[in-house]
């Protein structure tokens, strides 16, 4: 054998070595394969959270995964990096331990070892030292031989003298040579190995700059900034073997043990080592029972409370399942979900919410989401509020018999709930046993102009304006950006955008997924690290979804709804205004006045059925009963509406003839008309059409949402089409059916329908307690879609009144006043906190506040927030405030005077304004509000503006009377703008009257989309009406300037 | 125009963009350039001033950001003792011509007027004295008026090298002007403008109190100055004093014991002054021309001023004995012909805080310029030549020098030294790469060699990747 090929790479960092890593996993897998590594070592720094990922791409390209880490390490004579290899699978826990050790003894964000942890983990693990960054280099640089000495001595006792080895390394960089020669010397000495290696960055040489923005990028400086941080040249790539054995042919040694190293971990494979590793914790049971026995027994106990008595249909189902659930041993399984569900509602009950001697079943604290709606053992055991015996819903997509992998169960709750939740769950099992998953946020196309322009050292202003122009956030956008070409070929810019194309995808660092929590029997700390989280109390494990899930390791999502805390908040209100609390499980799930509500599109903060898109498509379809609208909630998922599935779907409920490509569609899209509108209907098809288990079917529906799963649909593709020709259908049709499919996200049929019971439950509240309704849509915001100005306008339009904020009635949050009044909180003023608010309450404890001078003197408020209130109008209310000009000159005189003479504890008499001092306009006070506030509680900026208007600009109310094809004028906020897969962008404008649909087609989009960007605009377009619909398409725009010199001489008008 | 027979008449002389013009003067080779004088801390330097053709930049501006809208300006490090001599001799060239000036800033002066106008056959002869008693260059501006403030707005709105007087109504003058002008914060000046109050006439409308009520002292300041009523005096800044002495040696001395001899020599005749009776020195600077041509200049702060004649000589002697940075000696390289001492922030015994702190000052300039003390610019660069580089001028250290090397295949095998004789290069001891600055104008790219020469010697050099080039480098 060639001494070359003696070498293998056995320190490269990926993309997840954040913020300096600069290749993927992949890119470096495949240039391993293309250079005929036979092996290949990936050490990211401090984390392993490409381990799975690399070990099972490099096992696909025929390369041998070696899995190690970087590691800071603090060793008597200082801190330096040491590099960790996995010979084992002991080696591979032992890893996983010192990495968390490394986080959760040394924190976060700056994770170091201390090197004792080393003498109680060293088995089955291989050491690396001596490289650049190591304490033993700086030693042996120094001329400090006896420390160096010692330390490897350290090292030897600890790992053992085959185990630890002596780092060379040529980069090239000047220093090396030297530094190599003093460590075989010491080598020599210490009887230990040298290895060679290249401490690649990344794969390629043309992404050393790349490697250099993102280690700007890292410490948030500019490349001049961080020179000294730098790599002084671009020598860090994955080379060819035998260019590493020309570089250190001088060691021969050195390369040899790169070879061996290799081997002697041919026996760990981390695919294998976790294969049948991970078991869920076991919950007691009673004595007698088995886990089994028990949750059949729960269910039962349930099932006789929820019905009355079991009929036939309850009895069967429950005994499929349990054949189920039996067949996979999955009871334990369910009996921890039932135990979280416990520990929810004890947190539910701590909170004040709900009550004791409710049963489980009847009051969960939250409920199921997904596929797993369609368990009628999730039903009875309180993880479901759908009833799946009475939806006749089915269990393959969840269940199948054959499936190999455990089911998922999401579960949402109040967001209170939640938080209290996820520390509830860490305490009951442990930080080492129950984390949460981890993340991994992606560069975007905004992110990276932001970024990778403050590396660069380009203007901050026009990089931020750059960054907020860009329609979109994909990157393939950025490099068509018409600002960005026309700068490119300023120096800079043109950097910018080379390298934005290989950020494009980057993993930002590791996050925390939005709920998903992974319980082990086993320790996690065995299977992967775990970390701290930014957030107190949590932790969270190194791998994301996908690689928890390659790992069989169970996820159990417990989210955060914000529609649930606003339910929980109203029914609170309407308790406490009318003394009896909605029981919202026991209302009509029939009642037309709510049926009718939501088919007139009348759903503005109504839980998914209130975005623009969903108002046009639910006065289409007009759901008569829950399953309608559990149709409507999925219709409007990316991936209904990629084959032209909604528009198709409404024609033909609407009366188009339709027929099925094939009669085996018929099973699976029945209900749906024909569309597939539900995951479970892909599952279906897979089964009925292509011949596939349901298990199969699941894993070819999974593979079309995998990242770079392309070439896993194209195998799914041949088999669904050689399935369907046994079957009897021709390869056309079979293609046309599979044409269907696609990446996009659709809901489960179940998930659909526990969405539905929701928002119908929003309809409810919002159709008879709509005080209690908006006052909690207020106090959750954000809730994701409309802004408070918007939601006060719709609240108005019911008959309710927005008071301002009011020092003397508002508390800390929006509260109802009497039996039509929503009163603005006072932390929805800005710059008024919830310490500010809080402080403002309790000197109101003493009396309320007789005028300007009392608030003054015992409010302790500091000016800027005083001043905010006045503007606000919360002093409107004070004897002698009536003019805010007038009070805002009084508080900044007071303070002027109570800071002069320190006697703001003291009541001070308020400065009379001068009299020269115009009076407050109401458009002053109106943008005062919208400044403060975020909105005007008694009216609309296009009061303001529609005087300017000529009158050929038509109101929101007026347009309904006008036709298909008339040519209009209308002006308005714009409050949403949206491009969904379709090319079209949609706006929604608001006036003061109502809301109106916008459409704009691409050409349109490309002419006018300065004007469109802006916030108040007058457009021309033609109405186009189908139906119930209308929107405007959009022929020409222009936007509308706010001119306040030419309000504020105009004589109050109202 | 008449002249004022009655009451108060204040004078502002402005000179705007001091430091660019400063630096422009010595620098005539940036005449037309986009040129940026900094100053602030080494980390965080900050746009001081810039040149019309630095576009974008602004007063304020870190420099990273001056230079990210304007990539070609030559940045300059303020030399805080530079341009206290060019705004010290416009004082003084002020002090010539009236008996009181107040130097309230770089540029900016306030001139006591006051009963001068006849001397000089009119108010027109007396603006004309004043703008010429400064150097053209500085193309100063002229504002006369009943109080500073008027005086001030006048000149900040006058062409450069023009004079105007504040009309007779001057709170009418003053009226349409924004309440910016005042000297008020941005705080003070944004909330007045959130009360529709946007001029001084505006200001001037409202009622005495209501302005001090509303932002106490400084209200009452600005309400008074809006009416054209500024009571404050100008209050006279004495010039700054220097004092020199100077001896020409009978023949050229290139010795230490010579060149001491001199200087204590120097020291005892300043000392004897009467001007410096009771008084010590805060810093010394010596000069003297060298036989082999130029000057030799030795610049020094004392750490505690002099009291005496053999206090200043040995604090200069003692920092002439010291070693600079880079470890070159500070004694002058050739003979002297001549020498002088000049010496400055006098100050009386008694007051040795004025003079510590005005070598704080001058310390925290150095810390950016120096005056020619190398200053850390990259300590960690990969290039020795940016690790530090003299201070005023910020001068690379280590430069690296264009070399011939005769190479096989990229391997140099002989190199030609500065008599033009070839040496063979015996071995190739070390080979590294430096390959960085790809963001800059000046991306660096470089392959450097250390070589053993046949001779025993041992030689740096390195090839521009980029352009072929061989040069030797100093280390």
């Amino acid at each position: 054998m060639s001494l070359s090929k003696d070498y293998v790479e056995l320190r490269t960092h990926s993309w997840y070595s954040f913020g300096a890593g600069a290749s993927s996993t992949a890119d470096l897998v495949e240039r391993a394969a293309g250079l005929g590594y036979p092996a290949l070592g990936l050490t990211d720094y401090s984390n392993l959270c490409g381990a799975l990922e690399f070990s099972r791409q490099a096992l696909a390209a025929g390369v041998q995964p070696i899995v190690g880490v970087d590691l800071t390490v603090h060793e008597p004579e200082g801190e330096g990096m040491v590099s960790f290899i996995a010979e084992t699978g002991e080696g591979y826990a032992n890893l996983c331990r010192l990495v968390s050790l490394a986080h959760v003894t040394a924190g976060r964000t700056e994770p170091s070892l201390d090197a004792r942890f080393l003498e109680t983990h060293a088995s089955g693990l291989i050491a690396l030292i001596g490289a650049p960054d190591g304490v033993l280099a700086r030693l042996v640089q120094d001329g400090e031989w006896a420390p160096a000495q010692a330390l490897v001595e350290r090292y030897r006792c600890w790992f053992g003298g085959s185990q630890v080895f002596l780092e060379l390394q040529q980069h090239l960089v000047h220093g090396d040579t030297s530094r190599n020669k003093r460590l075989h010397e010491l080598a020599q000495r210490c009887r230990v190995a040298t290895v060679a290696t290249n401490e690649v960055w990344y794969h390629d040489r043309e992404r050393a700059r790349l490697h250099d923005a993102l280690t700007a990028v890292r410490l948030n400086r500019s490349l001049s900034d961080v020179r000294e941080q730098l790599k002084v040249n671009g020598q860090y790539w994955l080379k060819a073997p035998p260019e590493m054995a020309a570089l250190l042919r001088r060691y021969p040694d050195a390369l040899a043990s790169t070879r061996a190293i290799g081997e002697r971990c041919t026996d760990f494979s981390l695919p294998q080592y976790l294969a049948g590793r991970y078991a869920y914790p076991d919950c007691p049971v009673p004595p007698g029972h088995d886990a089994h026995s028990w949750l059949r027994r729960l269910c039962e106990e349930s099932a006789a409370r929820r019905y009355g008595q079991i009929d036939r249909r309850v009895r069967e189902r429950l005994d499929e399942e349990f054949d189920l659930i039996g067949r996979h041993g999955l009871a334990g399984f369910f009996l921890v979900y039932h135990r979280i569900v416990e520990l929810a509602r004890e947190c539910m009950l701590e909170l004040g919410h709900g009550h004791q001697e409710t049963p489980l079943e009847w009051l969960p604290p939250g409920r199921g989401r997904g596929s797993s709606v369609s368990m009628l053992v999730g039903y009875l055991i309180g993880l479901s509020h759908v009833d799946p015996v009475e939806y006749g819903l089915t269990l393959d997509r969840f269940l199948s018999s054959e499936t190999a992998v455990l089911p998922d169960i999401d579960l949402d709750f109040p967001r209170d709930i939640r938080e209290r939740l996820i520390l509830r769950v860490i305490e009951e099992w442990g930080w080492d046993h129950a984390a949460l998953a981890g993340m991994m946020p992606t560069y975007k196309a905004r992110g990276i102009v932001r970024n990778l322009g403050k590396a660069l050292g380009l203007p901050a202003d026009e990089v931020a304006a750059m960054a907020r122009g860009l329609e979109t956030d994909s990157v393939a956008d950025l490099s068509s950006s018409p600002t960005l070409l026309a700068r490119s070929d300023r120096p800079g810019w043109r950097d910018l955008l080379a390298l934005s194309q290989q950020l494009a995808g980057f993993p930002k660092g590791l996050a925390q997924h939005p709920g998903g929590m992974l319980v082990s029997s086993t320790p996690l700390t065995d299977l992967m690290p775990v970390q701290p989280s930014a957030i107190d109390g949590r932790y969270v494990a190194h791998w994301d979804k996908d690689s928890v899930d390659d790992a069989g390791v169970l996820k159990i999502d417990l989210l955060a709804l914000g529609a649930l805390s606003q339910m929980q908040q109203a029914v609170r209100l309407v308790r406490k205004r009318t003394g009896q609390e909605p029981d919202l499980s026991r209302i009509d799930y029939r009642d037309p006045e709510v049926f009718a509500d939501l088919g007139r599109g009348d759903t503005v903060g109504v839980f998914q059925v209130e975005s623009a898109a969903q108002m046009q498509t639910i006065v289409r379809m007009k759901p008569r009963d829950i399953y309608d609208l559990a149709l409507e909630v999925a219709a409007v998922r990316p991936g209904v509406g990629a084959n032209d599935g909604v528009a198709e779907f409404l024609r033909r409920r609407e009366g188009m003839a339709w027929e099925y490509d094939h009669p085996l569609e018929q099973h699976a899209l029945e209900r749906s008309l024909g569309v597939i509108m539900f995951q479970d209907q892909v599952v279906q098809l897979g089964m009925d059409v292509g011949g596939f288990t349901a298990a199969e079917a699941d894993r070819m529906r999974r593979a079309f949402a995998r990242r770079k799963g392309e070439a896993l649909v194209a195998q799914y593709r041949e088999r669904f089409i050689a399935g369907a020709e046994e079957q009897g259908v021709t390869q056309s049709v079979a293609e046309t059916i599979f044409g269907k499919f696609n990446p996009h996200y659709m809901f489960p049929e179940g998930h659909a329908l526990a969405f539905a019971f929701t928002a119908y439950q929003m309809g409810w509240l919002r159709r008879y307690h709509p005080l209690e309704f908006f006052v909690a849509l207020f106090n959750e915001q954000p809730m994701g879609f409309w802004d408070l100005d918007t939601l006060k306008q719709d609240a108005r339009r019911l008959g309710l009144r927005v008071a301002h904020p009011d020092v003397n009635r508002s508390e800390l949050l929006c509260t109802a006043e009497g039996d039509d009044t929503l009163r603005l909180g006072l932390t929805f003023v800005k710059g008024v906190d919830h310490r500010l608010g809080e402080t403002l309450l309790r000197a109101r404890d003493a009396g309320p506040f007789a005028d300007l001078s009392d608030l003054l003197a015992r409010s302790g408020l500091p000016r800027e927030a005083l001043e905010n209130l006045a503007r606000a109008g919360a002093m409107d209310g004070l004897s002698g405030c009536a003019d805010r000009r007038r009070v805002l000159w009084q508080v900044g005189a007071g303070y002027v005077s109570g800071v002069r003479r320190g006697q703001l504890a003291l009541a001070l008499p308020a400065a009379k304004p001068p009299a020269a001092l115009a009076r407050t306009s109401r458009a002053r006070r109106m943008l005062d509000e919208y400044a403060m506030l975020g909105l005007c509680p008694d009216g609309h900026v296009m009061e303001l503006l529609r005087p300017q208007l000529g009158a050929d600009v038509l109101t929101s109310d007026s347009l309904l009377g006008r036709r298909d094809g008339d040519v209009v004028r209308v002006a308005g906020r714009v409050v949403r703008r949206q491009r969904p897969l379709a090319a079209a962008v949609f706006l929604t404008l608001e006036d003061e009257y109502g809301l109106i649909p916008l459409a704009v087609w691409p050409a349109q989009w490309e002419r006018l989309k300065s004007a469109l960007r802006r916030s108040i605009i007058v457009v021309e377009g033609q109405v186009s009406r189908r139906d119930d619909t209308l929107n405007v398409a959009v022929q020409d725009a222009r936007p509308l300037a706010l001119n306040l010199e030419y309000l504020q001489g105009r004589a109050d008008w109202r | 125009m008449n002249a004022l027979i009655d009451g108060s008449l204040t004078g502002c002389l402005l000179v705007t963009h001091l430091p660019v013009k400063a630096e422009l003067q010595r620098h005539p080779e940036l005449v037309g350039r986009p040129l940026i004088v900094a100053n602030g801390d080494a980390t965080h330097p900050r746009a001081l001033d810039a040149s019309a053709e630095a576009t974008g930049v602004a007063t304020g501006q870190t420099v990273a950001e001056a230079l990210s809208r304007c990539r070609d300006a030559v940045t300059i490090p303020v030399d805080g003792r530079y341009l206290s001599e060019v705004n010290d001799a416009l004082l003084a060239a002020l002090w010539d011509v009236v008996p009181a000036v107040e130097a309230a800033g770089w540029g900016l002066f306030y001139l006591d007027l006051t009963g001068m106008a006849p001397i000089y056959g009119g108010l027109a002869g007396l603006a004309q004295a004043l703008l010429s008693a400064s150097e053209e260059w500085l193309r100063p501006r002229l504002g006369i008026g009943p109080g500073k403030f008027p005086a001030y707005c006048a000149a900040a709105r006058v062409e450069a090298g023009m004079w105007q007087r504040v009309p007779a109504d001057a709170g009418r003058w003053l009226a349409p002007l924004p309440v910016s002008w005042l000297p008020l914060d941005g705080d003070g000046v944004s909330r007045l403008e959130g009360f529709g109050i946007r001029t001084l006439g505006d200001v001037a409308k409202l009622a005495p109190s209501s302005l001090a009520e509303f932002m106490g002292i400084d209200g009452n300041r600005a309400w008074r100055l809006a009416r054209c009523i500024d009571p404050e005096p100008v209050v006279p800044t004495p010039l700054p004093e220097r004092l020199t002495e100077r001896l020409e040696f009978p023949f050229p001395v290139d010795t230490v014991p010579a060149i001491e001899a001199g200087i204590r020599s120097l020291t005892q005749r300043l000392c004897r002054s009467p001007s410096l009776r009771a008084r010590c020195v805060g810093e010394g600077a010596l000069q003297g021309e060298l036989l082999s041509g130029g000057i030799w200049r030795f610049e020094r702060g004392l750490r505690q001023p002099a009291g005496s004649a053999d206090a200043l000589a040995r604090a200069l002697l003692a920092g002439l004995g010291a070693r600079d940075a880079v470890g070159s000696s500070r004694w002058p390289e050739a003979a002297l012909l001549d020498l002088a001492l000049t010496v400055g922030d006098l100050t009386p015994e008694a007051g040795r805080q004025a003079g510590i702190w005005q070598r704080e000052r001058v310390a925290d300039v150095g810390a950016v310029a120096g005056v020619a003390r190398p200053a850390a610019m990259a300590p960690g660069s990969a290039l020795p030549e940016r690790r530090w580089a003299l201070g005023a001028s910020l001068t690379p250290l280590s430069l690296p020098a264009r070399a011939s090397v005769d190479a096989a295949r990229g391997v140099p095998r002989r190199v030609r030294t500065s008599n033009g004789r070839w040496r063979p290069v015996e071995q190739v001891v070390d080979l590294w790469e430096v390959a960085t600055e790809w963001w800059t104008p000046e991306p660096v790219n470089r392959r450097y060699w250390r070589l053993a020469l046949a001779d025993g010697g041992l030689l740096t050099v390195y090839r521009d990747l980029d352009s072929g080039q061989w040069y030797r480098q100093g280390y």
